[in-house]
């Protein structure tokens, strides 16, 4: 007996025994499973990746109250010609705080709102989760403090992202949930460059940027293995790293330490046994 | 990564019928008790074990799925599917009337009823756990996987998966002590 399965208890060994399957229902599950092999290899028409599998979009990006500025904002600039869109120009390298900095807000805005196709739009978004990374960058480089509205934008369009991500069809999804991945990767590397630089006060909210870039990241590689249920996921409005409701009774407490949640502490572990070449790599006993 | 699935998941590509099939003769029975083990009831489990080899050939044919290791990936989906399914019909305790006789005798809890605590009883604690606890849990202890293959079902370092493991124990024993009375031996 591993020492792994001495310190299992035994108490829960009930668990152990299952019931043998249905023949029935499982040789049923076999013959959708081969029927579904089939299909793989010759789709019933050469439409298929149009036709309509069961899932509509429905998640649509908020519109933002400054979509009616931006196009007034927008007629003012053609209008104005050469001024207007100078004001335009300028304001791209604008900071929060600064005169132009709505400007540019709107303008995004604007440019997301104009872009129909769900792929092109987490181009956009990522696009825009850079540029905020730049004014994260250029504050930190000037010594002022990172305003928190500007990570809530830039989470938001982390956020954002997923959602039109979700629209998309298996295929597309997976191919845009892989630039996501390496965009994100490219996105960690600018923070921590910028970590490096920032002074002491300043890292929290790095580091909450870099957390939320990361569960990005997770959620994009969980989402290329089963692109449905990160849709589920989504439309259900449930973080991936949500912890369990404790199953516990009104007016009962468990006393015990569980649930602990995503973030639990991983510390030394006495009796997990040595490394990976150690007593328990080879695998528990049944 | 075994070898098998390298060879597998090759053909699996390439849409090899023959394979496809050998996938899930092999892999759908551990996967169908890894689902009773979680939800009690089989018809439930079924379904996901069903759902799960679905979910699989829809990632191959839109260019996704598992890279390297299938049954991790495989049991990854299934425990997904298994907390949807638990989430949704939570109030209702299922539990299958298993046919005791045709169980080995190391195996029958009905042999065991006076030092073991019921199969949904057991169930409850372990769904109490954290779903990476309670993954390690079931992998390690009831489907026989080793750390590597349970550190690839989670997608965590080998050493987040025994630190994983070494709390879940300890939470399973305080629970087991508090509520079912059992103290120094499972308390090891």
């Amino acid at each position: 007996m591993t020492k792994d399965e001495q310190s299992f208890p035994p108490g829960l060994d009930a668990l152990r025994a299952v019931p043998e399957r249905d023949p029935t229902r499982a040789a049923a599950g076999r013959q959708a499973y081969l029927k579904a092999v089939e299909e793989m290899k010759s789709p019933v028409s050469s439409a298929g990746a149009e036709r309509h599998i069961g899932w509509m979009p429905t998640i649509r990006k908020e519109r933002s109250p400054m979509f009616s500025f931006a196009r007034i904002l927008i007629v003012l600039t053609l209008a104005l010609g050469g001024t207007g869109t100078t004001a335009a120009y300028a304001s791209q390298s604008s900071l929060p705080g600064d005169p132009l900095y709505g400007v540019k807000l709107a303008l995004e805005d604007l440019r997301l709102d104009l872009t129909r196709a769900p792929e092109q739009e987490v181009l956009l978004l990522e696009d825009l989760v850079e540029t905020r990374l730049q004014e994260i960058g250029a504050m930190v480089q000037q010594g002022m403090p990172i305003n928190p509205q500007l990570t809530a934008r830039l989470e938001n369009h982390l956020r954002l992202a997923l959602q039109q991500t979700a629209q998309l069809d298996d295929p597309l999804l997976i191919q845009t949930m892989r630039q996501i991945q390496i965009r994100a990767q490219e996105q960690l590397r600018i923070l921590q460059q910028l970590q490096a630089n920032a002074p002491s006060n300043q890292q929290d909210v790095l580091r909450q940027t870099e957390q939320a870039i990361l569960r990005v990241r997770k959620t994009a590689e969980d989402a290329i293995d089963d692109p449905a249920t990160f849709r589920l996921r989504l439309g259900n409005e449930r973080p991936e790293d949500a912890p369990e409701q404790p199953d516990l009774t009104p007016g009962q407490n468990d006393g015990g330490e569980v649930p602990n949640g995503p973030g639990e502490p991983q510390g030394p572990c006495q009796e997990c046994g040595g490394g990976p070449n150690g007593p328990n790599s080879g695998g528990g006993g049944k | 990564m075994s070898s098998r699935d390298v060879s597998w998941l090759q053909a699996a590509r390439s849409r090899d019928r023959q394979v496809l099939a050998e996938i899930y003769d092999q892999l759908s029975p551990e996967l169908f008790r890894y689902a009773y083990r979680l939800l009690g009831e089989s018809n439930a489990a079924e379904d996901i074990v069903s759902e799960a080899f679905v979910r699989f050939l829809q990632a191959l044919e839109a260019g996704g799925g598992p890279q390297d290791n299938l049954r991790a990936y495989l049991y990854r989906i299934a425990h997904n599917l298994a907390m949807d399914t638990h989430r949704r019909d939570a109030p209702v305790e299922r539990e299958d009337v298993v046919n005791l006789e045709t169980m080995p005798a190391s195996d029958n809890p009905a042999m065991q009823a006076e030092e073991r605590i019921s199969q949904a009883q057991a169930r409850q604690l372990i769904w109490r756990l954290t779903p990476d606890q309670r993954q390690v849990i079931l992998l390690k202890f009831f489907q026989g996987l080793g750390n590597d293959e349970v550190a690839a079902a989670l997608d965590k370092p080998v050493g987040a998966v025994k630190a994983l493991q070494h709390r879940a124990l300890r939470s399973l024993r305080r629970m087991l002590q508090q509520e079912h009375g059992w103290g120094v031996e499972g308390d090891r």
